[in-house]
């Protein structure tokens, strides 16, 4: 997939009443991310976090359940999943499949850390205890990079190819929506959106202005 | 200018002319040549210097690119452990030659430099390179930094993200471009130049030259030019061309320049352009040399023919030295030698003619004079002339050549005669001999044995001429002591003596007719013309038959007014001579027919005669003034006689006839005067409307005495009459001579017995008283 630069942001946000969840029922949330060109964006991340602290705290931990733990993969000199997210104090495993081997690090100040794995070998879990986007790099395999995003928040989604995440359960209430994507400009602040939830489904359409693809597609190995 | 310079400046003008040329045009040729080559190579190489500047540039970023790569380094920057990220900084920038190194955050931010700690922004300079870097990888620029190029370099620190830049400067000093230079073989001025700010090109860096080259572009704000450009400045001349590079937008404008220095390139060929003039000056030397050696063997030869001619007019005419060339100077000496000796011979020769007749080869007049100048007569010397008197008639005769040889001959025994005298030829009849130290006596036997010597005819094969030969001496100091006087009087005396007897007659100053005062008597002739000085005398003319005087014979007389009687044959001589006896004739004509009108007017019957002289017969209008004269005084013609002499009728015979003729038609009778003594032919009288024959009087005065003269005056007589003349005899002096001619029948007669010529008066006393009464006209008897 080759994203070019985008030069505007706009919004469109439909928020999708869900009934029945929580306390005070639950909406839904259908994002949908795409480029300046209109192209969808895949692997961006949607992370929406109360304004209300109470509401994260009276999350039900079922909600945590699918951020506890993930692998990610090496296979084709290509991590994956690219981007993986895990909730705060999750783990991760990562787990050779490749023929060669695989020399994975992290200078993020999320979590650094680097060890070799062997083909066929998986590393000990890895624990993020803090929030936030961790690199992950080959020190072998230069064009190998995978992104741990550490999340704060259980109501968080990861676009798929075509550019849409759907987040369910909301409580009804006020939300921050932060948009987090490989190719955004470095140091740059993160794009985020206000939102108010209420019930049933709303969408949230984000255009995101992004970097040109460094690193070929790795789904075909070229370089 | 002499001879050698000219040809010295010839040669050398040629030959400078032609090397200059030569090396003009190789000159010319040569620059065209390297100014299209220096182009060519320039617009060749432009894009190759841009190429190896961007060469530069991507060995430096793959360099930084491996380093941002260290893990280690990048391990250093993540942990933001800023002591070893400086020194891993530094040590990589010697590597890769830069001054110096920065990492720059994501912000923009400097975190790290290795150049002067404090010094500087704290932002990087050019963010434009970090966003392209962040885009593209890296990213690479040449730039103008503080007054300095550099070729800057940004690229992203991935961990595996972009976490910051590192930025590379490497200066692009002048070792940098010589080395692409050599590298390349790119032309030798490179320079790299940028925009100073003050709308001019300054340069940054580059070859020794390259400053002046920037000096040379356009201003910032005009194009440059993008063909290459011939440019002159501070007397060198390059061809030039930028082309802009690509700058950041923070950046000044820069442009790379290369030059093509002209004159660096024209100095290789310097041997081949001056090669001429080395050729010049050599083909100059020998030029010189050969053009002093060609011109001192012409002019030296020139010189000494000069002299030798200068000579030959000074009158030597010994010929120059020949000279070794065989050329044309050579040529030219031999003809001046043969011209000399040519012109000494001529001289020679003219010298020669110049005194000598060339008839005889005897000296001329001309040298006579020279010998006998000055004062002559100390010794006493003579002078004899010798005539041939008869000379014109043997020219006319034999014809001149041998006039001629038998003057030759005379020339040859007159040598042969006078000793150490001298011979000269002093007229066509005459020769001189001139001989010191003889007096009067020595002079005369000289020429006693000169005629003895010309008694011997001249013989010519069986011609046999007797030139008689005259002499007359002169004497000095006797007659004179100049050459040219004395010449005259033996000329004189010549002439006295061809009529002489003796033939040699000595200069007698009475006899001279020709002395100064000759010449005043002929003016007083004139005078006495003019002015009546003459009379008429008259002597009678005894008619025999009737016994009466039947005429008179006019004669002129001339009483001078000092000397007297002047015999008349002085004066009619004299008057013929010079011109004057026309007038006399006139005058006695005149004079004689109004005389026969007042005898006519007395009733006398009396015939006048008239002497006419030889010259006046030449005189066409002769006929008509008499016949005037006639009809004015009414004198009929038959009462005027005409005497003639032989020898004038034989003179002139044609034009003489002639006039005697017109005479004679008129009814004027014509006599033959003095007849007898002269040379005429009677057949030819014959011819001549003649009425009388007058014998002269030699034959009458002894006619008593002398048989023979009877005879002659006898036979005479009897001839005449026979031939119808009548016959008239002069010099009657007795009465025995008159009676004679009664007896012979003669007609009339003249003499002093009858009557003597007398002036008017007595005349008419003589015919009143006389024995013989005149005739009387008809009408008055």
């Amino acid at each position: 997939m080759n994203i070019r630069c985008g030069r505007s942001v706009c919004a469109l946000i439909v928020l999708i009443g869900t009934a029945g969840v929580g306390r005070a029922g639950a909406g839904e949330l259908l994002s949908v991310v795409s480029d300046d060109d209109g192209k969808p964006v895949a692997d961006a991340v949607v992370a929406l976090v109360p304004t209300d602290p109470a509401l994260l705290a009276a999350a039900e931990p079922a909600l945590w359940a699918p951020w506890q733990s993930g692998v990610v993969d090496q296979r084709d000199e290509t991590f994956l999943p690219s981007v993986e997210i895990i909730a705060r104090g999750g783990q991760v495993v990562f787990r050779n499949n490749d023929v060669p081997q695989h020399h994975v690090y992290s200078f993020s100040p999320v979590k650094a850390f680097e060890f070799v794995l062997k083909p066929g070998t998986s590393s000990a879990p890895v624990v993020f205890d803090k929030t936030g986007v961790a690199a992950i790099g080959c020190n072998i395999h230069d064009q190998m990079i995978a992104y741990i995003y550490v999340t704060e928040t259980p109501w968080v989604v990861l676009t798929d190819k075509t550019g849409q995440g759907r987040i369910a359960a909301l409580p009804q209430g006020a939300f921050t929506a932060r948009i987090w994507h490989p190719s955004l400009p470095p140091g740059k602040p993160v794009p985020s959106r206000p939102l108010t939830i209420s019930q049933g489904l709303e969408t949230l359409p984000v255009t995101l202005a992004l970097l040109p693809m460094r690193h070929p597609d790795r789904e075909h190995g070229l370089y | 200018m002499s001879f050698r310079r000219r040809l010295i400046y010839f040669l050398f003008a040629t030959l400078a002319l032609l090397q200059a040329s030569t090396a003009f045009f190789a000159y010319q040729f040569t620059r065209d040549t390297l100014i299209d080559q220096g182009k060519a190579q320039l617009t060749q190489t432009k894009d190759l210097f841009v190429r190896q500047l961007d060469e530069i540039g991507r060995q430096i970023a793959s360099g930084v690119e491996v380093l941002a790569l260290d893990f280690a380094l990048r391990q250093a920057i993540a942990q933001q452990d800023r002591d070893t990220v400086l020194s891993a900084l530094r040590n990589h920038g010697r590597r890769v030659g830069a001054t110096r190194m920065l990492l720059v955050g994501l912000d923009g931010a400097i975190d790290v430099d290795t150049g002067d700690a404090g010094a500087g922004s704290p932002r990087f300079a050019f963010p434009e390179l970090i966003d392209r870097a962040a885009s593209s990888g890296s990213a690479s620029s040449i730039v103008a930094l503080d007054g300095t190029a550099y070729w800057m370099v940004v690229v992203p620190v991935l961990a595996p993200v972009p976490i910051a830049f590192i930025t590379v400067a490497v200066p692009v000093d002048d070792q940098l471009l010589q080395k692409i230079q050599g590298l390349a073989a790119l032309p030798k001025d490179l320079a790299l130049a940028v925009d100073g700010g003050a709308g001019a090109w300054v340069a940054l860096a580059g070859s020794p030259g390259a400053a002046k080259l920037v000096r040379l572009l356009p201003p910032v704000a005009a194009h440059l030019p993008p063909e290459p450009t011939d440019m002159v400045a501070d007397g060198s001349e390059d061809i030039v061309l930028a082309a802009p590079l690509a700058t950041p937008p923070e950046s000044p404008r820069m442009a790379a320049v290369m030059g093509y220095p002209l004159a660096e390139a024209l100095r290789q060929y310097q041997p081949i352009i001056l090669a001429p003039f080395g050729l010049l000056c050599a083909a100059l030397g020998f030029a010189f040399v050969g053009a002093v050696v060609i011109a001192r063997s012409v002019a030296r030869p020139v010189e000494a023919l000069a002299l030798a001619t200068r000579r030959i007019e000074a009158g030597d005419y010994t010929p120059p030295e020949p000279l070794a060339q065989t050329g044309e100077l050579g040529q030219l000496s031999a003809a001046l030698g043969s011209m000399a000796r040519a012109i000494s011979e001529r001289e020679d020769q003219i010298r020669h003619q110049a005194s000598h007749d060339a008839v005889t080869g005897q000296l001329n007049r001309a040298a006579l004079d020279q010998i006998m100048a000055g004062r002559l007569g100390s010794p006493p010397s003579a002078l004899l002339m010798i005539g041939f008197v008869r000379l014109q008639e043997i020219v006319k005769t034999v014809g001149r050549e041998i006039g001629d040889r038998l003057m030759r001959d005379a020339g040859k025994r007159l040598v042969a005669l006078i000793g150490d005298a001298t011979v000269a030829r002093v007229s066509d009849s005459a020769f001189a001999v001139y001989a010191v130290g003889h007096g009067g006596h020595a002079a005369a036997e000289l020429a006693r044995r000169i005629v003895a010597a010309f008694e011997r005819p001249y013989q010519e094969g069986d011609l046999t001429i007797d030139a008689v030969a005259a002499i007359g001496i002169a004497l000095a100091p006797t007659h004179g002591t100049e050459g040219g006087l004395l010449l005259q009087r033996a000329d004189v005396a010549l002439f006295v003596a061809s009529r002489s007897e003796s033939r040699v007659a000595r200069y007698d100053a009475l006899a001279d007719p020709h002395r100064p005062e000759h010449l005043s008597l002929m003016s007083d002739l004139r005078a006495a013309l003019g002015q009546s000085g003459l009379r008429q005398f008259y002597q009678p003319k005894l008619d025999l038959v009737s016994g009466r005087v039947g005429g008179a014979e006019a004669l002129v007389r001339w009483q001078h007014p000092k000397r007297g009687s002047v015999p008349p044959d002085a004066f009619i001589s004299l008057a013929e001579e010079t011109g004057n006896i026309q007038r006399l004739t006139r005058w006695a004509l005149a004079s004689g027919i109004a005389q026969a009108a007042e005898w006519r007017a007395l009733g006398l019957d009396l015939t006048i005669s008239v002497n006419l002289s030889v010259r006046d017969l030449a005189d066409p209008g002769l006929p008509a003034r008499v016949g005037a004269l006639l009809a004015r005084h009414a004198v009929p013609a038959s009462h005027l006689m005409l005497e003639v002499t032989e020898n004038a009728i034989m003179g002139e015979p044609d034009t003489a006839i002639a006039v005697l003729r017109e005479l004679a038609d008129q009814g004027i009778a014509l006599s033959i005067d003095d007849f007898g003594v002269g040379q005429s032919s009677l057949s030819y009288l014959r011819r001549l409307p003649v009425r009388e024959l007058k014998i002269d009087k030699s034959f009458v005065v002894n006619l008593a005495q002398n048989a023979e003269d009877r005879m002659i005056v006898q036979s005479v007589i009897t001839l005449g009459h026979q031939l119808g003349y009548s016959v008239t005899a002069e010099g009657v002096e007795d009465e025995a001579a008159l009676a004679r001619l009664v007896g012979y029948g003669c007609d009339h007669a003249q003499g002093s017995h009858i009557g003597r010529p007398m002036p008017i008066e007595a005349f008419d006393l003589f015919l009143g008283e006389a024995r013989w009464p005149s005739q009387r006209l008809a009408a008055a008897s």
